[in-house]
């Protein structure tokens, strides 16, 4: 049977580490979204070397899994460059979660980028505006409204993934779940109320996704 | 006075045009005709840089550009004083239709806001449009696309501006809403330079009708003279195809 007044005594110590798992979160968004952009630029416009390293860093970041990035970077790295030995298990779960999803991102927005019409940047370039103009004003916009449903993905994607930071000693959400778990043994209503947590995040932020796509949709049939 | 000189191109080794000289006075209305595949609408795109020219060069009054070797800086200068109104209109999307004439005089030409607003305004009502200032480039027709695109053009004050089968993509009750403005364009003595298919609208308001075909000018004059009696026998068989 279900220990209800266990799952109301758990739930507001699971909360009190609910900022690990969004600091993770975003700022991991952040650096992603970043790095996913250049990429994206760097493919789109084919630069020369960067434009190959690139295809070789989103290969490998989108063909191993995340638990192995993981600990390669906090476990492996360190053997390699003794200076990353400084390194906390937190900045490692960014650095991990940063490196994988900007990968995906940059597929993302360069498939937005393609997707606005050549003629866009065309007239713009012909009123006389710089390429990076163009860009800027023309294009980035109206690719980020195209990448909006394939950004939010990745960021819901994201999200769920700090619950792989645990393997590394970070104690956010998941990790606090685990700990319960094994010292109550009610490991049922542990896991269910962080999965309870994860689905009201994520439900917060597909309603989040509703009302940007609503307002950038302005203006496009 | 605006001259384009030895203009050529290739795409891929094969030649699409080479040797086409033009000279446009202030005023004229310069119609280029021809079959489709012609390279019309690519003279037009090597003019404004779009695609680079294999030779030519075009002199704007004192600007001189070899169009072959330009470096952006120069062809950024010469496109902010030759219009371009395409085919598909190619508003900005992403922009009300008085920001879409407003982003070139604020961002390229450095005009602050509180005075381009005003100019793009005044524009907007020379092509019957101010009561859409605030109406995405959706949720127009197409006419008032084009119309709009023109505007643009214009508003940043161009030498001349270059149209590039603006009527092509038009339902047939739209085209004479773009015709008519360019029209009125051609009474105010603004410099043109057209591809078309409108014949009637080359023959009513042609200064000189240029026919191009098989990579070359084939002949070129008055459209009195042009279109009632072509001398080369390529530009009378393209002229009875297109009155059937």
């Amino acid at each position: 049977m279900l220990d209800w007044s266990y799952l109301g005594q758990l739930t507001p110590i699971l909360i009190k580490y609910l900022p690990v798992t969004l600091g993770l979160t975003l700022v991991a968004t952040v650096l992603s979204l970043a790095l996913g952009l250049a990429l994206a630029l760097i493919k789109v416009f084919k630069l020369p070397i960067a434009n190959q390293l690139a295809t070789l860093y989103i290969s490998f970041f989108r063909g191993t899994p995340l638990l192995v990035q993981l600990f390669l970077i906090y476990y492996g790295l360190p053997q390699i460059f003794p200076a990353m030995k400084a390194m906390t298990a937190y900045s490692a779960a960014i650095l991990g979660l940063s490196l994988h999803f900007s990968a995906y991102m940059a597929e993302s927005m360069r498939g937005a980028i393609k997707s606005v019409p050549s003629h866009q940047t065309e007239a713009a370039l012909s009123i006389g505006m710089t390429l990076s103009q163009a860009m800027r004003r023309i294009i980035l916009p109206q690719a980020g409204r195209a990448a909006v449903p394939a950004l939010m993905n990745n960021f819901i994607d994201l999200l769920k993934s700090t619950s792989l930071a645990f393997t590394l000693g970070v104690t956010e959400i998941m990790a606090k779940a685990q700990q319960e778990a094994s010292s109550s043994f009610n490991f049922f209503e542990s896991f269910l109320a962080v999965a309870l947590m994860y689905w009201l995040m994520v439900s917060a932020l597909s309603w989040g996704q509703h009302h940007i796509e609503k307002r950038l949709n302005r203006g496009f049939a | 006075m605006i001259n384009i000189v030895g203009l050529s191109k290739t795409f891929n080794g094969q030649p699409v045009f080479s040797g086409i000289d033009l000279t446009l006075d202030t005023g004229d209305v310069v119609v280029i005709i021809g079959p489709s595949g012609t390279g019309k609408s690519t003279l037009l795109r090597c003019l404004n840089g779009l695609e680079q020219a294999d030779s030519g060069i075009i002199e704007l009054h004192d600007q001189r550009v070899d169009l072959a070797t330009a470096d952006a800086h120069s062809i950024r200068a010469l496109r902010q004083r030759m219009g371009f109104v395409f085919q598909n209109y190619a508003l900005f999307a992403n922009k009300t239709a008085l920001e879409n004439l407003t982003e070139g005089l604020t961002q390229v030409q450095n005009i602050p806001k509180s005075e381009a607003l005003p100019i793009a305004m005044s524009w907007l009502e020379k092509v019957g449009l101010a009561n859409k200032k605030d109406a995405y480039p959706s949720e127009l027709s197409g006419g008032q696309q084009q119309r709009i695109g023109i505007a643009r053009a214009l508003s940043q004050q161009p030498d001349i501006v270059l149209f590039d089968e603006p009527t092509s993509a038009l339902d047939p009750e739209t085209v004479d809403e773009v015709l008519n403005l360019m029209r009125s364009l051609a009474l105010q003595k603004t410099t043109m330079l057209v591809v078309t298919h409108e014949m009637q609208f080359a023959r009513e308001v042609a200064t000189e009708v240029v026919f191009l075909s098989d990579g070359g000018i084939v002949e070129s004059g008055r459209p009195e003279d042009l279109f009632k009696q072509p001398k080369d026998v390529r530009t009378q068989t393209f002229l009875k195809r297109v009155r059937q």
